[in-house]
């Protein structure tokens, strides 16, 4: 059931309506057979290594705590962390990753000429198991840590990772946030059903006209059998970097306003990526729910930053390279997640001298070099895009190199591009200016001016949406 | 109270406004189409005495009309002309534009013509339009298009209908339509689960039903009075020097109706309640037969497309009109039955007639 399909427009109302009248425990009770309906509508049987893992890290987090109210040592709890981790991590890579390590060890084995048939499982991936996965990942670490208490009720723990808003493209909710969330009262407020529909609202928009639009011009500038130009290749990546920050974002918006319908608040998951001036700024921009996830459980628990130079560098490529392999089992998000990792270092060492030298004076000079480094920092990003995109190594050779040969300037498509990405530029533009990023909620505006924007903007939704397609982090 | 009230009606009155005006500019700037004035399907239509035809130099979202009210580019006639008639289904309703079958057949059959020829193939069907009333109107076609061949692909169950049901006059058209009604009931008609607008058809079916006998085939003199159109469009055709060829009608079910299927079939009896559910298919069958049996009786090409043409959803964009892979299809099996033929005559003829 996708946020944009017929079905969800009806299950939503329903859900609310029902879960409006009933007391707390029963609207959480309510909330876990809605989550179960939403997820089991794809295919039942995913429900199964979900709740396999979730039960486990439940019993995991259940001991974990008897010990540290026992005070016993820590070490005591690696074990059911250990049991913790392994069993999502072995989840993870059952489902997604064993065919990637077998289809590439049975090529390994050719090329060193010999010749073995490799079983592999071609198994449908569970929708979500690497959100959810890194969210139960999370409660158990946290418990170990000591920064949150396991919950006693499985049920709520069950929630808290079934939840359906974001339960199969995040944000990734930390139990921390979203554990006294399901505990306690939620309110909901007028003010919060507002803010949520302008969140459901504009995250449709973003969708259906942006993503879905620029969707069918990116299949055709990337497909593999034509011949790539620059100019081409540029489009395809413009246009790439617009449909995946609307896809995404849009389903982020989505969820965090459906969430907010119910009381519910969701971590940002987005803020002005593209208005990053370099890549450590990106990244607090970008998908947030995931790199602070990264960062803090996997690049701290290596080390971080202690231990000098050499070691942090090593654990910020590593954390990135695995951040890249945890969107897809393929070489390219391997190399996506080397290229943002290389980013990071490489501005670490150059930081003081791009201080130094984009230190214009006065609020001119300030505001041209800030744009200047976007506009840099955005081409850079985008090159990663390429590399995230591409097909195979022969697509991602193939573009760079046209980026340096024949360039066959089509104004007409760069005219499409920007026709369905000026929407975007300008509301972006806006909640810059104002530090406000949920825009449609400006008093300032005259309500009767705001129903009209609410209205075109659902003429275009409704009537100029482009063909529906899944949202991409799906494939996550 | 009263204020809130008021407020709300006007949000309503500006919402309404601001959508109607998006739907005009989004005509004019896809479409070219005023942004004052009626823009609907109605605007390709004209009326003259026998009834409903394509009004000339029209143009509606996809469908363009020439100068004679066919869709298609304007009669080239440095040309060898082929006149394709029919009704809604060679006219075009799901292809994209340059792709309903007479353009894929001209296409096909320019691949590789006889040294110095080009042909145009001439789409003079139109929706709605019967056989009996393209019959009519194929002796001032014959004059003015003077074809080399001409393509018959009648559609059969327009003659559930009775026969010789007079002609009305056209309907009285709205001076003002809100361009926001039509999009609003495709969305609705998008959105509503298959199941439920199968509900509703079958709802109105047995209502017409109640009020009808329900026929189980095509009436024997029904199918006599079919077998002496085709005979007369066959004399005219050739009395106007042209070769008339006949093409027997496919349908996206062929000879069964799966279940995943049904609701396509339901659809389209909803249009002639007068038949029987699962009598579709045989009344194809009998009306397809009457055409096998004239093209005999005459000796006159005859295009088994109904055998030929491949079934389904893929092919099909409802239960008889083609979409852009079906009508590839389709001209697919008209070239390799005509193209031969065509070759042969080019050794004997000129372009233009």
């Amino acid at each position: 059931m996708l946020f944009n399909s017929v079905e969800f427009l009806v299950f939503l109302p329903v859900v609310l309506a029902i879960y409006y009248v009933l007391p707390h425990k029963a609207q959480n009770r309510f909330l876990l057979i809605a989550s179960c309906f939403f997820y089991g509508s794809w295919d039942w049987r995913f429900l199964f290594p979900l709740l396999t893992s979730t039960s486990i890290d439940y019993y995991c987090a259940k001991r974990m705590e008897q010990q540290i109210l026992a005070e016993e040592p820590k070490e005591r709890r690696k074990k059911w962390l250990a049991l913790s981790v392994i069993t999502n991590l072995a989840l993870l890579g059952f489902f997604k990753y064993f065919d990637f390590f077998a289809d590439n060890l049975h090529q390994l084995l050719q090329l060193l000429g010999v010749s073995v048939a490799v079983w592999t499982l071609r198994v449908i991936l569970p929708i979500g198991i690497s959100f959810y996965t890194f969210q139960a990942l999370s409660y158990t670490i946290d418990v170990y840590r000591g920064e949150i208490h396991a919950t006693d009720s499985f049920f709520d723990f069950l929630l808290c990772v079934l939840y359906f808003p974001h339960l199969v493209a995040g944000p990734i909710q930390r139990a921390n946030s979203l554990l006294p969330q399901v505990t306690n009262p939620r309110m909901v407020t007028a003010e919060k059903i507002v803010n949520g529909l302008h969140l459901i609202f504009w995250g449709y928009f973003k969708k259906v006209f942006i993503a879905d639009n620029l969707a069918g011009i990116v299949s055709g500038l990337f497909d593999p059998h034509r011949t790539p130009d620059g100019w081409h290749s540029l489009m395809g990546v413009y246009a790439f970097a617009v449909q995946i920050y609307c896809d995404f974002s849009g389903y982020t918006d989505i969820a965090r306003g459906v969430a907010r319908l119910m009381g519910f608040e969701f971590m940002l998951n987005f803020n002005l990526p593209y208005l990053a001036t370099n890549p450590a700024e990106f990244w607090r921009r970008w998908h947030i729910s995931l790199s602070t996830w990264l960062r803090d459980y996997l690049y701290i628990s290596m080390g971080g930053n202690r231990g000098g130079e050499a070691k942090t560098n090593r654990n910020l490529m590593l954390t990135m390279i695995i951040g890249g392999f945890w969107h897809g089992a393929a070489w390219n998000f391997i190399l996506w997640g080397f290229y943002h990792g290389a980013l990071l270092v490489v501005h670490k060492y150059l930081k003081p001298w791009l201080d130094k030298v984009f230190s214009w004076p006065g609020r001119v000079g300030q505001t041209l070099s800030f744009g200047f480094l976007v506009a840099v920092f955005f081409h850079f990003t985008c090159y990663g895009w390429l590399l995230f995109r591409a097909g195979s190594f022969a697509q991602i050779t193939g573009m760079t190199g046209s980026f340096f040969g024949h360039w066959d300037v089509d104004w007409k498509l760069a005219w499409q591009i920007a026709l369905f990405s000026s929407p975007l530029v300008v509301v972006q533009l806006i909640q810059f200016v104002s530090g406000k990023l949920e825009f449609l909620s400006f008093r300032w505006i005259p309500a009767e001016v705001r129903v009209a924007v609410y209205a075109t903007m659902a003429y275009f939704v409704l009537f100029r949406g482009g063909a529906a397609q899944s949202f991409i982090y799906f494939q996550f | 109270m009263f204020r809130t009230v008021g407020r709300g009606i006007l949000w309503i009155v500006i919402a309404g406004l601001t959508l109607e005006c998006c739907a005009r500019l989004d005509d004019w700037i896809s479409y070219g189409a005023s942004p004052f004035g009626l823009y609907d399907p109605t605007v390709l239509d004209a009326f003259d005495d026998l009834g409903l035809h394509g009004r000339p130099h029209a143009h509606y979202l996809k469908w363009r009309l020439n100068s004679e009210g066919f869709r298609g580019p304007e009669l080239d006639f440095s040309a060898v002309r082929i006149l394709c008639v029919g009704s809604s289904e060679t006219f075009g309703q799901f292809e994209s534009e340059g792709h309903e079958w007479p353009r894929q057949l001209e296409r096909l059959l320019n691949e590789h013509p006889p040294a110095g020829v080009h042909y145009q193939l001439v789409n003079a069907g139109y929706s709605g339009e019967t056989f009996p009333t393209s019959l009519q109107r194929l002796p001032a076609r014959l004059e003015k298009v003077k074809p080399r061949v001409v393509l018959f692909y009648p559609s059969l169950a327009h003659y559930l209908y009775p026969p010789g049901a007079k002609y009305a006059g056209p309907p009285q058209r709205p001076k003002f339509r809100w361009r926001m009604q039509g999009r609003i009931e495709n969305a609705l008609k998008t959105a509503l689960p298959v199941w439920f607008q199968t509900w509703l058809r079958l709802r109105y079916i047995a209502d017409a039903q109640g009020k009808q006998p329900q026929l189980e085939d095509m009436p024997t003199q029904v199918q006599n009075a079919f077998a002496d159109d085709l005979r007369k469009a066959i004399e005219l055709s050739q009395a106007a020097g042209a070769e008339p060829v006949l093409i027997t009608h496919a349908n996206r079910f062929k000879n069964r109706v799966t279940p995943s299927e049904r609701f396509m079939l339901v659809s389209w009896n909803r249009f002639y309640p007068m038949l029987r559910e699962d009598s579709f298919l045989r009344m194809e069958g009998s009306m397809n037969a009457v055409m096998r049996r004239v093209a005999k009786e005459k000796y006159v090409l005859l295009v088994d497309a109904a055998k030929a043409m491949p079934s389904g959803p893929w092919y099909f964009g409802d239960f008889v009109h083609f979409n852009d892979n079906g009508s590839a299809a389709f001209s697919r099996i008209v070239a390799d039955d005509l193209g031969p033929r065509l070759t042969g005559q080019a050794q004997a003829a000129l372009p233009s007639r």
